[in-house]
């Protein structure tokens, strides 16, 4: 079964390229797109998608107040999406699979997938993702 | 210690004015006395003087009196001593100056007798005027000491001053640029796919904004031409990024384009109205710019209709923008926000025209 995700930015634009690079990945639907938070919200409690892709600073409710207001037990698992890198950290404590920091490259999208993949299949085994290794890759990115 | 530089015009000027201020003295005490010669006595007097005084500024180019504290008073007493010395040598040259004059004959030998009984006579009549004319040296090489170290102090703190805005000026260009490049070029990747055109049209208009913030010359005022056309292209992007829900009206008479404001001190306001006054608010908003001209100046105001703007909840934008202004015209501007939560924010700055730092 393919995996639904929903896909939370405030910037038309920046839905508009997930949504894009998304079309290579067969095993992925968007079955979802929000332009703030509050939507975000309402469209997580409402069908509980398998994947979010997540957007940090968005009008009335930011991709934090999102984790906030769902309960981080109860969040999907999180793509972070955003142009700000001094929010990784916060992110990985609300436990963000991985931290996509714009603009991304398409390989670097499809690598966040895999992880996203991953975690999807060994959800009940696995530990969690790999915080070290993610921090590490982060500062490889922005030296 | 910077070395307090001659000014031997002066120095010998006023030793000649003294020489003829003694003499009209003399004139009026002996009304019978030869001119000439009451002329020519003063002015070798007064010479000779001014020669020893050169030894009294010598010394205070080397131990300057810096304080009135009490840990100067080594240098105070040096300064009282080498006065009281020069003073008296100086009278007695002056009185042996005298006697030659009198005899008008350097070849005889001195009168000593003369010179032995007229002396005491001599100090009594002039000790205590030398003495403050030596007093008058070291004072006035003081005076103009402090005189130019309060100079030197002011243009230092003029060149700081100028530097500390050419920092601020930095600050107001760069603190714009991340997270706007970062997501400007995020937009541009989606555009590249779904509509090439507009790609294109988001690049060049990023290059204009990125040639004006990284290559423009580092002035400090522009015109109010410019700094719109800088603005515009700020605009032009978030348009693009924002589409339906920027609104932008700009009200700027073409009479006013010519004056100067500070360069790059639109741009944070307007990105704060953005920041708050729309990116926060799903259905978008308004941002109006207008120019106007009053008698005290050009006033530019930035207007939006969001969320209202929190007092004391200024970011670093605005605070740069502040020191900005206050750096430029020193407080002959105003600048206020204006603002109440959920009716929108109204930023009015006020410009003086005039003078420096003005149009």
């Amino acid at each position: 079964m393919n995996l639904r995700a929903l896909v939370v930015d405030d910037e038309m634009l920046a839905r508009q390229r997930i949504r894009h690079l998304l079309r290579r990945a067969t095993d992925i639907d968007v079955a979802g797109e929000c332009a703030n938070g509050l939507e975000a919200v309402k469209a997580i409690e409402d069908f509980s998608p398998d994947l979010v892709f997540l957007d940090v600073q968005m009008p009335e409710l930011d991709g934090f107040g999102v984790v906030e207001a769902v309960g981080a037990d109860r969040m999907p698992p999180t793509l972070f999406v955003t142009a700000y890198d001094q929010h990784a950290l916060r992110a990985f404590e609300v436990h963000a699979l991985d931290y996509l920091l714009k603009p991304f490259s398409p390989e670097r999208f499809h690598q966040a997938l895999d992880r996203a993949r991953r975690w999807c299949l060994h959800q009940s085994t696995d530990k969690g993702p790999d915080l070290e290794g993610l921090l590490a890759g982060l500062r490889k990115e922005r030296p | 210690m910077e070395r307090v530089g001659p000014r031997w015009g002066w120095y010998w000027g006023i030793w000649t004015l003294m020489g003829l201020y003694m003499a009209t003295w003399d004139l009026v005490m002996y009304p019978s006395a030869s001119i000439p010669r009451v002329l020519v006595m003063n002015l070798l007097q007064n010479g000779t003087w001014g020669l020893l005084g050169l030894f009294l500024l010598w010394l205070a180019n080397h131990h300057p009196i810096e304080s009135f504290a009490w840990s100067q008073w080594r240098t105070w007493c040096l300064h009282l001593f080498a006065s009281v010395g020069v003073a008296a040598l100086g009278l007695f040259l002056a009185y042996l100056l005298s006697i030659l004059v009198d005899s008008g004959d350097w070849q005889k030998p001195l009168d000593m007798a003369r010179l032995v009984k007229g002396l005491p006579r001599f100090y009594r009549a002039y000790f205590h005027t030398n003495l403050l004319f030596m007093w008058a040296v070291v004072a006035a090489f003081h005076g103009l000491r402090i005189y130019r170290k309060y100079k030197a102090r002011e243009i230092e703190a003029a060149r700081l001053e100028t530097r500390f805005a050419e920092a601020q000026n930095l600050a107001l260009r760069m603190q714009l640029q991340p997270h706007f490049l970062f997501n400007t070029l995020n937009s541009i990747s989606a555009l590249v796919h779904t509509n090439p055109d507009g790609a294109d049209e988001m690049i060049s208009r990023l290059g204009d904004f990125l040639r004006t913030t990284l290559d423009a010359p580092q002035e400090q005022m522009v015109s109010l031409r410019r700094e719109l056309a800088f603005i515009q292209d700020y605009l032009a992007i978030e348009q693009i990024r924002f589409q339906e829900r920027l609104r932008v009206e700009v009200q700027f008479p073409a009479e006013l384009m010519d004056l100067r404001v500070p360069s790059f001190i639109l741009q944070p306001l307007v990105e704060n109205a953005l920041k708050h006054g729309l990116a926060n608010r799903p259905q978008g908003g308004t941002l109006r710019l207008r120019a106007r001209k009053e008698p005290g100046g050009l006033v530019l105001e930035i207007q939006d209709d969001g969320e209202g703007f929190v007092p004391g909840r200024e970011g670093v934008g605005l605070a740069n923008v502040r020191s900005q202004l206050g750096l430029l015209y020193k407080g002959r501007q105003q600048f206020d926000i204006l603002g109440s939560l959920g009716h929108g924010t109204l930023v009015v700055l006020r410009l003086p025209l005039d003078g420096e730092g003005g149009a």
